[in-house]
């Protein structure tokens, strides 16, 4: 390699990567004071353990009951979740129907919208269908949403086989919840 | 703050002075904590990462032999939190998604870089992030890995290859048929 490959190759990466970079991008104002309070507790609690035993045991019971009420909680909120205005990509698997599969169709309600950067066009479009060996390949389908309101919406996929049978449909309900009523969201995985 | 202020916070904190923590935990917490967003690409589990970096951080200190070399000793934190991050969740990202599993990720206007970044082996991505979006000298990214600056230069170049190769290929899922039915 000579010098000049190797810088132009520095300057594509750090061009493609600048897309990345935030100048916004600081960590939450209470992260320094949950450092600072570790360390207190850290102290705090090697001076209080006797006493710390001794409120444990009486008020485990009630403990329990709370960790059982939120466990209850958690459980029974697990839903798909977006946020209004922003983009959201799911994933749907598939794989068993896959080898089977000519086409997808993918069915959008009213205020819901799809987004591709490389396809903008899509954004338009209320009804998408996909077709290809690639469907069939990946096992699962790959769809960029996003809505204007937030509520329930459903969205419908069909899945068809080569003489257009419907093989399967599914209705993915997700929750959109008005932005910034609550933390960030997180990528998961959920049976459906 | 200049270098050498910077050297007597660590000296005091190393002395255990509860206010030189506070001061180097504002002098380094957005560094760390923009290295770890880079590297885990989500904003939560940055923060956790570094916030266990600067608690490690100071609960060894008084292991650390040369002041100076607080930044890079450090991020050498930050790399193995980073790892052993990796290490936890790699069997659940590398787990096909299974019939009628949804995999749900809020989508941002970079996915496809993060995805290829996030597909390079950690120590490509963690050159990447140090030299080419922090700006870190060869040196110096190649003391928090703990390589030779010329074993730095290699692994960088192999690096940038593989991930321009990647982007520069790179094509979502094509949606050329799309039809309104």
């Amino acid at each position: 390699m000579n010098f000049n490959d190797s810088q132009d190759l520095a300057k594509r990466t750090q061009g493609a990567l600048a897309s990345l970079k935030s100048a916004s991008l600081t960590p939450s104002p209470f992260m320094k004071t949950r450092i600072l309070a570790h360390f207190e507790e850290q102290s705090q609690k090697i001076k209080s353990r006797s006493k710390f035993w001794f409120w444990s045991f009486s008020t485990s019971g009630g403990v329990f009951s709370l960790a059982l009420i939120a466990w209850i909680y958690l459980i029974s909120s697990v839903t798909l979740q977006g946020v209004e205005g922003e983009e959201l990509l799911l994933r749907y698997g598939y794989q068993t129907l896959a080898p089977q599969i000519a086409s997808v169709e993918v069915v959008l309600p009213e205020g819901v919208n799809f987004h591709s950067r490389r396809h903008p066009h899509v954004r338009d479009l209320k009804v998408l269908k996909i077709s290809g060996e690639r469907v069939r390949k990946l096992g699962y389908l790959p769809v960029v949403v996003r809505s204007d309101t937030p509520g329930k919406k459903n969205i419908h996929f069909i899945f068809r086989d080569e003489g257009g049978k419907v093989l399967k449909e599914k209705h993915l309900r997700i929750q959109f919840r008005h932005k910034g009523s609550s933390a960030s969201l997180k990528p998961m995985r959920l049976p459906t | 703050m200049d270098f050498q202020q910077s050297i007597q916070l660590v000296l005091r904190a190393k002395a255990g002075d509860r206010s030189a923590f506070s001061e180097l935990i504002d002098l380094y917490q957005t560094a760390l904590f923009r290295f770890c967003f880079y590297l885990c690409r989500d904003q939560s589990r940055a923060e956790d990462l570094s916030q266990n970096t600067l608690i490690k951080a100071f609960e060894k200190i008084h292991k650390l032999q040369e002041a100076e070399k607080f930044r890079p000793w450090l991020f050498q934190i930050a790399r193995h939190e980073f790892l052993d991050f990796v290490r936890s969740h790699k069997r659940e990202e590398i787990r096909p998604i299974a019939d009628d599993e949804v995999v749900q990720t809020p989508h941002e206007q970079d996915l496809e870089v993060r995805e290829i970044l996030a597909a390079l082996d950690s120590d490509s991505q963690i050159c990447l992030v140090l030299v080419d979006m922090e700006g870190y000298s060869y040196a110096e990214a190649a003391e928090i890995i703990g390589i030779s600056e010329d074993a730095l230069r290699s692994r960088l170049h192999r690096a940038r290859k593989e991930f321009l190769d990647k982007y520069e290929k790179t094509e979502t899922l094509k949606l050329p048929k799309a039809s309104t039915l």
